[in-house]
């Protein structure tokens, strides 16, 4: 892996003009559910904060995307759905605008515009059924969390944007359901922003 | 500790390493590393572990008393340049963004200009299952005044540590006289090979700050037969540092005497273990460590057999 030898840099980036929310575990409660946007069309929701699967369709359903809240919903794990569903929508679009609403440091800006750079400015987009199970706020640590999901992307087709066609070959790591975490950060303003992301072939079964 | 304005949409850092992202275009992150035969992986650490002792052999998964610290960065002036170069970076991805709130942004890092001290930021040992959750909960950077060090600064006790922890010894080839089956009353003579220096040295350097170094020593070895005393007498009196190769005529002072044959054993044989033991201890002018020795053993099966006689008078 490529390594900056001499620079780390650190950026927090923090949706202008969005409130604060500070972290207060409330266990089986309602969190803030996932933000809709202009990208959100015809969800199927169940209640604000309820266990169960949460549809919410992107770029007029060419994603369709399935949150399975567990029964025990915690407010952080909004952190890496909020992530997921902006990546997704750009995934989508083409426009990155949609992760400027996110609440990043800057490792994890580098990280979030680079996964999704070669839909920015390649012929490429995504459609089809994701899911993401198995979401669970792992370690919560003062100021630090760490929260994990399972990502299965198996009925997700990257196709050419200008064409329509599925692109081949196909992102290896669609194949089969994979870990993505996010570490996140609370700031002296209470917002948690993600610091650093991670994935992982392993962990997660269909 | 430094205070993020709220409504600054950026605020930037410039202090050690930064991992650059894995794999793009299929998903965001980094991978996580699993298989990891290194005692500790330092992340976003401007630490330099280097010496005979850092590589080519195992450690003792010796552990870091806290997973996550803050190293000393750059100065004043070097963060407020290194904020002011990313300017085109922070005005991409913020939203809203303005000439204003960039200004407003920057001030925390002007106030600092000239004043002595220097940024410290997070950095975490990846081999820690709490590392990432313990770097997570420090702060992107701190601004400490000279000759004082911030909660959760590293010290030199814990670059100590840290060099002690990425201390690796190799693992030792058990050598045996007889070698492929010995016998019931038989004395087994014991040592070790393939252990290269037996002085090794990891030294751990935040650069232009602090150094420490770590010496392990090759002091002796422990043999465990693989079974209970009333079916093994264990001799290590005259092991020495790597135990005793067979010597035609010497005596028998470091090895096994087996009292009982294998054949009820599993595989039909002794789980024979012998561990190499390093004492550590620091040197140079850091206030000297305790440290546990390094501890790395190898196993091999020791068939035992029964010499079977007929004495006809």
């Amino acid at each position: 892996m490529r390594r900056m030898s001499v620079i780390a840099l650190v950026l927090v980036v923090a949706g202008c003009g969005q409130a604060a929310r500070p972290y207060t575990p409330q266990p089986g409660t309602a969190g803030s559910a996932p933000a809709p946007a202009t990208a959100t069309e015809g969800s199927a929701r169940p209640s604000a904060g309820a266990p169960g699967v949460e549809t919410i369709e992107v770029g007029g359903g060419k994603l369709r995307v399935d949150i399975d809240w567990p029964d025990r919903r915690d407010p952080l794990m909004t952190v890496i759905t909020d992530w997921y569903l902006a990546s997704r929508k750009v995934m989508v679009s083409g426009s990155d605008r949609y992760l400027k609403d996110l609440d990043l440091e800057l490792q994890a800006v580098r990280q979030a515009y680079d996964g999704v750079r070669r839909y920015t400015e390649e012929d490429r987009r995504v459609k089809g059924v994701a899911r993401l199970y198995d979401l669970r706020v792992t370690k919560v640590l003062d100021k630090g969390a760490q929260v994990d999901t399972c990502v299965d992307e198996s009925k997700v087709r990257v196709v050419s944007a200008s064409s329509g066609e599925a692109v081949s070959p196909q992102p290896s790591i669609m194949r089969a359901p994979y870990l993505q975490r996010a570490l996140a950060h609370r700031g002296d303003d209470g917002v948690w922003r993600i610091r650093e992301l991670f994935y992982d072939q392993e962990g997660c079964a269909r | 500790m430094n205070r993020v304005i709220s409504l600054a949409t950026a605020a930037l850092m410039l202090l050690g390493h930064l991992d650059a992202p894995g794999d793009p275009g299929d998903t965001a992150g980094s991978p996580i590393e699993h298989g990891r035969t290194r005692g500790i992986e330092l992340r976003n650490s401007r630490i330099v572990v280097s010496g005979n002792g850092a590589k080519g052999g195992n450690t003792d998964g010796y552990v870091l008393k806290r997973p996550c610290w803050y190293e000393p960065g750059m100065t004043g002036a070097e963060m407020l340049k290194s904020q002011e170069s990313v300017r085109d970076y922070w005005f991409r991805y913020t939203k809203d963004a303005s000439e204003e709130k960039f200004q407003e942004f920057l001030k925390q890092f002007k106030d600092k200009v000239g004043k002595d001290g220097r940024w410290w930021g997070p950095a975490y040992d990846a081999s820690d299952p709490k590392g990432q959750v313990c770097f997570a909960a420090l702060d992107p950077f701190v601004f400490v005044p000279p000759g004082t060090t911030p909660p959760a600064g590293i010290t030199i006790r814990e670059l100590a540590e840290i060099a002690r922890a990425s201390l690796t010894v190799p693992e030792p080839t058990i050598k045996l006289s007889p070698d492929a089956k010995s016998f019931v009353n038989l004395p087994t003579w014991v040592w070790v090979e393939g252990l290269g220096e037996r002085r090794r040295s990891v030294t751990a350097e935040i650069p232009g700050v602090m150094s420490v170094t770590v010496v392990a020593t090759l002091k002796s070895i422990k043999i465990d037969p693989g079974t209970t005393k009333d079916r093994a007498e264990v001799h290590e009196e005259g092991c020495g540092a790597a135990g005793r190769a067979y010597a035609k005529g010497a005596s028998f002072t470091c090895g096994v005497r087996y009292l009982r044959a294998s054949i009820d054993q599993p595989r039909e044989a002794y789980r024979l273990t012998v561990t190499t033991s390093w004492p550590v201890e620091t040197t140079g002018d850091a206030v000297p460590f305790q440290f546990a020795p390094v501890e790395v053993g190898a196993t091999r099966d020791v068939p035992v057999g029964e010499i079977q006689s007929n004495v006809k008078p």
